[in-house]
């Protein structure tokens, strides 16, 4: 695996996003899905941005919708995760799961103080 | 549709910067997400003004990343004919100062003679467009102008520094017309 080939943290937000989504992932439902699954603001620039970075590198695919009046007539533009943007994903998550095997959760880093008695 | 823009969260100002921000390709899925986002979602519960503001922080924070993709994809020139031709066209700047008398002339001249090098050169290496290479090519233009004023020294054929560098920025432009042309012909 190439240095260009590993996801970013937010690459892999957007990926599970798609995959959370199924036909109904698009700019607006991306955005909201990261923002309130993960509690962080996200610009939908960023969003539209590492979609388009990620389309690139052929993990995801893209087409449009039809005009609609809700948009002033705008298209939405649909994304779906490729076979090789599942494998990217998966081998991502895997990676950090074999890094937090054994580490307890988040909070409670520090090895627990040993009670004596 | 005038009472549905006049009740839009996206006002005429904003939907100017952003066709003139937001790359082509991305224009439409991007302010139509953000119109059905801020008119659906928000202007309904927390009014068109907080719409507005949720808007405008999307634009604001949105803005960077897209003039970067941008400038990468739009308008951009040539990097690697730039990065083939680069050094030889330094080089001979560099050897043109140095006959035209530029290194033995004060260091002030000198200086702003190796500015007047160096402006387009980043002017590519930062920007990648075509505007800025020629507003660095100007300005160099107008420091070599100035250095011949100022120098004591004649400085003979000191303007041909930059003529590697004009013939670049006008093959580009020749270029940039052609492609613009051949586009126009395939969208008729």
């Amino acid at each position: 695996m190439t240095k260009s080939d590993r996801l970013g943290v937010f690459e892999q937000l957007i990926l599970l996003a798609l995959v959370r989504l199924g036909t109904n992932a698009y700019g607006m439902t991306i955005r909201r899905e990261i923002e309130s699954r993960t509690g962080q603001s996200t610009s939908l620039g960023a969003v539209y941005i590492t979609l388009d970075r990620l389309e690139r590198k052929g993990y995801v695919r893209s087409h449009d919708g039809s005009p609609a009046a809700e948009r002033q007539w705008r298209a939405r533009r649909f994304f779906q995760i490729e076979p090789p943007g599942e494998h990217a994903l998966i081998q991502a998550l895997d990676a950090v799961d074999r890094m937090r095997a054994g580490v307890p959760r988040a909070g409670r880093l520090s090895p627990a103080p040993e009670v004596s008695g | 549709m005038s009472k549905r823009r006049q009740r839009s969260a996206l006002d005429g100002f904003t939907e100017r910067l952003l066709a003139a921000a937001v790359p082509a390709d991305l224009r439409e899925p991007f302010v139509g997400d953000l119109v059905e986002e801020a008119d659906i979602s928000i202007a309904p519960e927390r009014g068109v003004w907080r719409a507005r503001l949720w808007l405008w922080g999307q634009v604001l924070g949105s803005l960077p990343a897209l003039l970067r993709r941008r400038d990468r994809t739009e308008g951009a020139m040539d990097m690697r004919l730039w990065k083939l031709i680069v050094v030889p066209m330094v080089l001979l700047a560099v050897a043109q100062a140095w006959d035209s008398g530029v290194f033995d002339a004060s260091p002030v001249v000198m200086g702003m003679v190796l500015v007047a090098i160096a402006l387009p050169v980043a002017a590519v290496l930062l920007t990648a467009r075509l505007e800025i290479y020629v507003a660095a090519l100007v300005l160099g233009f107008l420091l070599l102008l100035t250095a011949r004023i100022v120098s004591p020294e004649p400085l003979p054929e000191l303007f041909l520094v930059l003529v590697p560098f004009a013939v670049l920025g006008l093959l580009t432009g020749l270029q940039r017309r052609k492609e613009s042309g051949q586009s126009g012909r395939a969208r008729s």
